[in-house]
This record gives structure tokens, sequence and C-alpha cells, in this order.
């Protein structure tokens, strides 16, 4: 069975990193639907995505892999099933400074899985260089009680190779 | 069968390479007691024929039924010797050329099955399953995955004056700075650290942090020819270990996906993933360290985890171009 287009979704909360990692692994500058925050900037960010993202990795015999990134921002749910329609997966991107990050993933993992039972997803954990009082723990408990074992990594999502391991690790679960 | 190794007026480098081979030995059941030479009969001797003090040691053995290896050296006659090497020849050549020499057979450590408590014991002769030689319970990574009261706990971990925090319980290394973190994972190969529980990690806002489960994985792949073969037999992953900040690190992603899918040792292992089986012995090494490793000796192999119906795998054009394109090369789905 041929794909007849190959999709790959990004997802997240609004500041975890979805336009930066999309930016890092697309081959040309992604389309972007970025306005300046309303309420000022969020430490180094200080625009938000009011759409969604989206661009295009070249496969080598020309085949484009199209890239989705879902906007975080709660009202723009209703686009979710529409987007992560015949996706390949769904890469969540999570900010480890959140305080409630653990919830979040729980949010993230069931929210996806309603959508698709079946759907394929890796977690990037971002922000997490310079803070040591991060743990991975509470999210493996989370995965666990999710269902389905799902990798979780902390990434640096300005990072191409970071990116990639994310989806390396998508299509490993295939 | 024990060899008494002797070495005169080699270099450090030479002297550590040696006893790493030593290691590699052991687990084709030889045990080789590596030592300076002080003049009394041994079965080898490993010498620079440059030295002045070299020289005298072999004029002394070659009065006697010793096999000698020598330093190579422009204008050495390699007949006059059991066998040559370079300086700076590393220890599977020494490995190699020790058991050529003995009479043993030279071959890529195989893994032997072993209990965890023979972990400690000496090497045992060859009709006896071989565990961890002593000599590989002191290497850094090695305690860390074979102590219980290392393993999995929140270490304060000191070599050489540098120090890094394993905070397993949070799946994370802290150095003070990335210079630090880099020079550590190099040596965890390397015996001559300490380790010291630590009550409770500080939230410092120096410093820096990072992926535990890829320092040790790192670290692990970077010493793979020093590392001895990982001891215990069929094994698997409880979980995903944190790999995102390792992306060089693909055979390593491919062990994990097989892993968390099916048990297996080392030989097996490498045959499903088509990953060399010291790859392999060092990714184990690393899981086990990072307690997400767990045994299967004598328990029914649990059913493969099937992935869910609508993403089985079917291998395609496309997954082969999607493969390539994120360096997985060949479709590895």
């Amino acid at each position: 069975m041929e794909l007849e287009s190959i999709k790959l979704v990004f997802g997240g909360p609004v500041g975890a990193g979805k336009s930066t990692a999309i930016r890092a692994i697309a081959d040309a500058e992604p389309i972007s639907t970025e306005m300046p925050l309303i309420d000022g900037p969020m430490g180094d960010k200080t625009t938000t995505t009011v759409a969604l993202d989206f661009a295009t990795v070249m496969l080598d015999d020309g085949a484009p892999l199209f890239v989705y990134g879902l906007p975080g921002q709660a009202h723009f749910e209703f686009m979710y099933p529409i987007v992560v329609e015949g996706a390949l997966g769904v890469i969540v991107l999570l900010n480890g400074t959140q305080p409630d990050l653990a919830a979040e993933c729980e949010r993230w993992l069931t929210g996806m899985r309603r959508i698709n039972e079946a759907i394929l997803m890796v977690i990037g954990v971002t922000q997490t260089e310079t803070l040591p009082s991060f743990s991975i723990t509470p999210l493996r408990e989370v995965i666990k009680r999710c269902g389905a074992p799902v990798p979780v990594f902390t990434i640096d999502a300005r990072s191409k190779e970071e990116v990639t391991q994310l989806v390396r690790a998508l299509l490993l679960e295939m | 069968m024990k060899v008494d190794l002797k070495f005169a007026a080699v270099s450090r480098q030479s002297e550590e390479q040696l006893r790493l081979a030593a290691d590699l030995m052991a687990a084709q059941g030889l045990r080789v007691v590596v030592s300076p030479w002080d003049g009394t009969r041994c079965d080898v001797l490993v010498v620079d024929a440059q030295d002045t003090y070299g020289q005298h040691a072999l004029n002394l053995a070659r009065r006697r039924p010793v096999k000698i290896v020598a330093l190579a050296h422009a204008g050495l006659s390699a007949d006059a010797y059991a066998a040559v090497l370079a300086e700076d020849a590393p220890a599977s050549d020494w490995a190699r050329a020790l058991a050529r020499m003995l009479g043993a057979p030279s071959s890529v450590p195989v893994v032997q099955p072993a209990s965890e408590a023979e972990a400690e014991a000496p090497a045992q002769t060859p009709t006896e399953s071989v565990g961890v030689p002593t000599a590989d319970a002191s290497r850094g990574l090695c305690r860390l995955a074979l102590d219980p009261d290392l393993r999995g706990k929140d270490l304060l971990a000191q070599r050489e004056g540098l120090s890094v925090v394993l905070a397993s319980s949070r799946g994370r290394v802290v150095a003070d700075s990335e210079a630090d973190l880099a020079r550590l994972r190099a040596q965890l190969a390397l015996p001559g650290w300490t380790f010291s529980p630590v009550a409770a990690v500080a939230d410092s806002a120096a410093g820096v942090s990072a992926s535990l489960d890829a320092f040790y994985v790192d670290g692990a792949l970077a010493a793979r020819d020093q590392l001895p073969p990982f001891p215990h037999g069929t094994v698997r992953l409880s979980d995903w270990p944190d790999l995102g900040g390792a992306p060089a690190l693909v055979d390593a992603l491919k062990l994990v996906r097989t892993l968390l899918r099916q048990a297996g040792d080392v030989n097996e292992l490498a045959a499903s993933t088509q990953v060399d089986g010291l790859s392999v012995s060092a990714c184990l090494w690393a899981f086990s360290a990072a307690d997400l490793l767990r045994r299967e000796d004598g328990l029914p192999q649990a059913a493969a985890v099937v992935p869910p119906a609508a993403a089985l795998a079917i291998r395609t054009q496309t997954m082969d171009k999607l493969a390539r394109r994120f360096g997985l090369g060949a479709s590895s789905t």
C-alpha cells in the first residue's frame, strides 16, 4: 500500500518550539503564520503561530514529505483531526520549563489518541539544557499510564540533527 | 589457563592496552595476569627492545622459554620475536596477537552467560561459564551496570579532579560545564572512579544538564573496544532511553526498537539489527547502567509488542525513501 501523500505533524502547546523544529528540518523556509504576541514577549518568544506551519522535506526521488505544525492555542483544536488524518505520526513537542509538564504530556497523548487510537507519536522535550531540575521520570510514568510505549527525548528544537532524531524514532515505531 | 605476562620499558599507553587486552582474553577463558617485569619467570614478555632496560629484560628472557613480544621500531627484525606490535596498537590487536601466540581461538568477544553474582569472581577456566573479571568490575560504566548499590541511584561521580552528578531518578547528568561532561564521558570505560550517594540533587542555576542515557550510550560506544563483553544473557528494555541529545547514535536507536519488542542476547541482537557485536555489547552496558534493562533468563519469553494494526509496517518504496532521507539507511522500519 503506497501512501498517497506523506504527511508528518508536529503538535504541542504554545512555546514548545514547533515552528523552530519544523524550520530546522525543512528544505526551505516554512510557510508560517506568525503574529506578535498581544500580551508582549514570553521570554525569547515574541511571536506566536496563529494558524499552522507548513513546510516540505524533499525525499530522494523528488517526492515531498509535507510537514505541518499544529497551532498550540486551544481555540484551534477543531483543526487537529483534519490535519492529523493520514499522517505518518505526530511529534509532540513540550516545553521542559513548563510547570505542569506531565499534565500537558498526558493531555496531548490522550488528545491525539482520541483522534486516532493507533496514531504513532514521539515526544520531544525542549529547553532542558539549562534546567538542572528537569526530570524525565514523570513523563515516563505518564506514558506508561496512557498506554503503548512512546519515545520521549530531550532535544534542542533549533538543532536539525536532534529534531531528525525524533523523526527517526517515529519511523522506527512503524 | 593462566598466563603470566610481564612488560618492560613500555609506555603507559601500551601498558593500559595490555591490561585491556587481558580483560578481553578473559572472555575466551584465558586468565592473563599483567605486571611489570621484575626479573622473575613469566610466560610472555612485552618489551621495548630499543630501551636499555628493555634490552636487559630481553637478554634474560632469551635464556628461558619465554614468548617475547616486541614493540615495533624501524629496523627491528620480526623473525626474532613471537610477535611485533606498534606502540599505539589498540587492545584488540594485543588480544589477537596474544591469542595467536598462546594457541587460543581469536574472535570478537562473545557474551558468555553469567549470573550477576559472578561479576566479582575471578575469571574461570574455559570449561566453566565466564563472569566479568574482577579487573572489569573496576571500570566506571561496568560498576554502574553491575553494582545494585550504584545502578539507578543518584550519585556524585568523580575522577581525576572532575565530577558530575548522575541524577538517575531524573534521567539527567549534571555538570559544571560542557567540557567537564565531555571529558568524563570519554573516561566512562576506565577505572579510577569514585561514586558517592547524593541525598538530593541540587537545583542550582549554574551548570549544564543533559540526558543521562545519552551520556552512558555515547561514552560506551566511544569505548566499545575497551569494554568487556556484556555478561548477562537474554535481556529486554523496559523504557525508551532518552537519545535525543545524541543524534549520531543511529545504531543505538535501531537496537532500542528491537529490544523493546523482543528480548535477546548480544549475538541475537547483533544478528537481528545488523549492528556489530561490540556496539551491541557497549549499548547493553549503557542501558544497564541507566537501569533500563531487565533480564529474561529462565523466564517465559514475553510476546513481542505488536504495533497497532493501522501502523503495521508495510515495506514500501516510500518507507525506504523516508528512512534514507532521515539517516536510517536502507529501511529499518
